[in-house]
């Protein structure tokens, strides 16, 4: 039987525990409120934007811009949005787990095309008859580049020698729209130069308090079917429906070139912003339901070990009187 | 019954949905100067900059001061998508002329270009509010 002292003791050490979770919980919620308003506010805007950027794709068709070429999937950029901090249950992890698969599946995707292409060449070969040996293209996949956001992407990725071309971290809790300035920035910078195909970014959609899922969207090269619409969800339709009757053309001032040329990159910033918003407000919901489970197994533990200390009292207060009466029996 | 000749206005910023109303027009700054619209517009798109949007309502008129961003224009539906939009009731007059001054007296300092840039910026803001408010940066004394 554990020492009376010993009990006390550690629940005296639990109650700590659960005050500190119980506060971390507290300040959770006190801030996933505002968070949650900020991604609610910031959706209308994006929602628009995009929806502006789609009307001069479809009038303008086919374009001529660096930023929509396609150069097949061989060199990517992961953007991978994480929390600061932990202690917020499996969030990192999830959003950690979502990147890594997803680099998995393109290896594998890599595989599988070069395996074919082997295939057709042997195929070839035995239709002309003998030849010389063939030579067998060697499977080349470069390694992918992560860029992490967020100090507990940094860490996962550095850990398990990840090759990181840079990163944010530090971050504040509410995403400032000069952070997401400065990802898209370094986003088109890395495609333009040619140093990478394809730019992701790995996030967490914010579904609910409870719920959060991480999710991948191509932000580079833009492209007019593959858009992820990542504010549509949640966009209540406006009241006053745009009328669905036929409208003439759009009219760009001074060109469609020119007013595309501004607004991709404000679009770029938009939906990283977003992404960001949606994480950030994501973290505080994983914390905040984290840390609730937490404080309540604390009260569990509490309640076990005090039923536990009172019993070994009783114990020990039953023996004294045992050893009394047995003592004083055996003086008469 | 006199024909309605109002549609819908949206001012809308990253942060926040600044305005959603019905107006009568609306002229608001562009790339290629000031454009007025009124209802049954033609659709088209261009670029915003810097300046004051005016709006008109059963002629009441209401200012607004915006930065740069785009609009969309369509007959029964006006859309501005700008970085920064503060109406003349939110602006506190007393703050921007502070800014002003102060952004004036940086300028006038020699300083560093990174410095000057941002001075320069914040000048062009707080004067944007001020002419939103009607007030001419002439009339402010340093």
């Amino acid at each position: 039987m554990q020492g009376l002292r010993e009990i006390r003791r550690r629940i005296r050490s639990v109650k700590n525990t659960q005050q500190i979770t119980k506060a971390m919980k507290m300040v959770a919620a006190a801030r996933l409120r505002k968070a949650q308003e900020q991604v609610l506010a910031a959706r209308p805007y994006a929602h628009k934007m995009r929806e502006m950027f789609l009307n001069i794709l479809e009038q303008s068709g086919e374009l001529n811009h660096p930023l929509f070429e396609e150069r097949g999937d061989d060199r990517v950029l992961y953007i991978v949005l994480t929390a600061e901090r932990g202690l917020c249950g499996a969030f990192n992890a999830n959003i950690m787990k979502k990147a890594i698969t997803t680099e998995e599946e393109r290896i594998q995707r890599k595989r599988e095309e070069h395996a074919e292409k082997i295939r057709r060449l042997q195929a070839e070969q035995s239709e002309d008859g003998e030849g010389p040996a063939l030579e067998l293209p060697e499977l080349q996949i470069p390694e992918a580049l992560w860029l992490p956001v967020g100090r507990k992407g940094r860490e996962f990725l550095s850990f398990r020698g990840y090759n990181i071309v840079q990163d944010f971290v530090y971050i504040t809790d509410i995403p400032t729209q000069h952070l997401a300035e400065q990802i898209a920035k370094v986003a088109v910078q890395y495609f333009e130069s040619g140093q990478v195909d394809e730019v992701y970014v790995v996030y967490s959609q914010f579904i609910s308090v409870m719920q959060q899922k991480p999710a991948v969207f191509k932000l580079l090269p833009l492209s007019v079917s593959g858009f992820e619409d990542v504010a549509a969800k949640g966009v209540e339709p406006t009241e006053e429906k745009i009328t669905e009757r036929w409208l003439p053309p759009y009219t760009f001032e001074p060109t469609p070139e020119l007013v595309l040329h501004h607004l991709i990159p404000k679009y770029l910033q938009t939906t990283v912003l977003h992404a960001l918003l949606e994480t950030a407000a994501g973290e505080l919901g994983a914390r905040m339901t984290a840390m609730d489970s937490a404080t309540k197994n604390a009260g569990e533990v509490i309640d076990k070990l005090t039923l536990q200390y009172n019993r070994a009292r009783q114990a020990s207060i039953t023996q004294e009187i045992t050893e009394i009466v047995s003592g004083a029996e055996a003086l008469s | 019954m006199p024909e309605d000749k109002s549609f819908n206005l949206e001012i809308v910023t990253p942060e926040r949905v600044v305005l959603r109303e019905r107006v009568d027009s609306v002229i608001f700054p562009t790339w290629n100067g000031y454009y007025g619209v009124m209802v049954n517009h033609m659709p088209f798109i261009t670029g915003v900059t810097t300046g004051t949007v005016t709006l008109r309502k059963d002629k009441e008129t209401e200012k607004v001061a915006v930065t740069s961003g785009f609009v969309m224009v369509q007959p029964d539906h006006t859309i501005l998508l700008v970085n920064t939009a503060e109406r003349a009731s939110e602006i506190d007059i007393e703050r921007a002329k502070d800014a002003y001054r102060r952004a004036l007296r940086r300028l006038r300092q020699r300083i560093s270009s990174v410095n000057y840039t941002r001075a320069q910026v914040a000048l062009e803001r707080a004067a944007n509010r001020l002419r939103t408010l009607g007030i001419s940066t002439d009339d402010i004394e340093i």
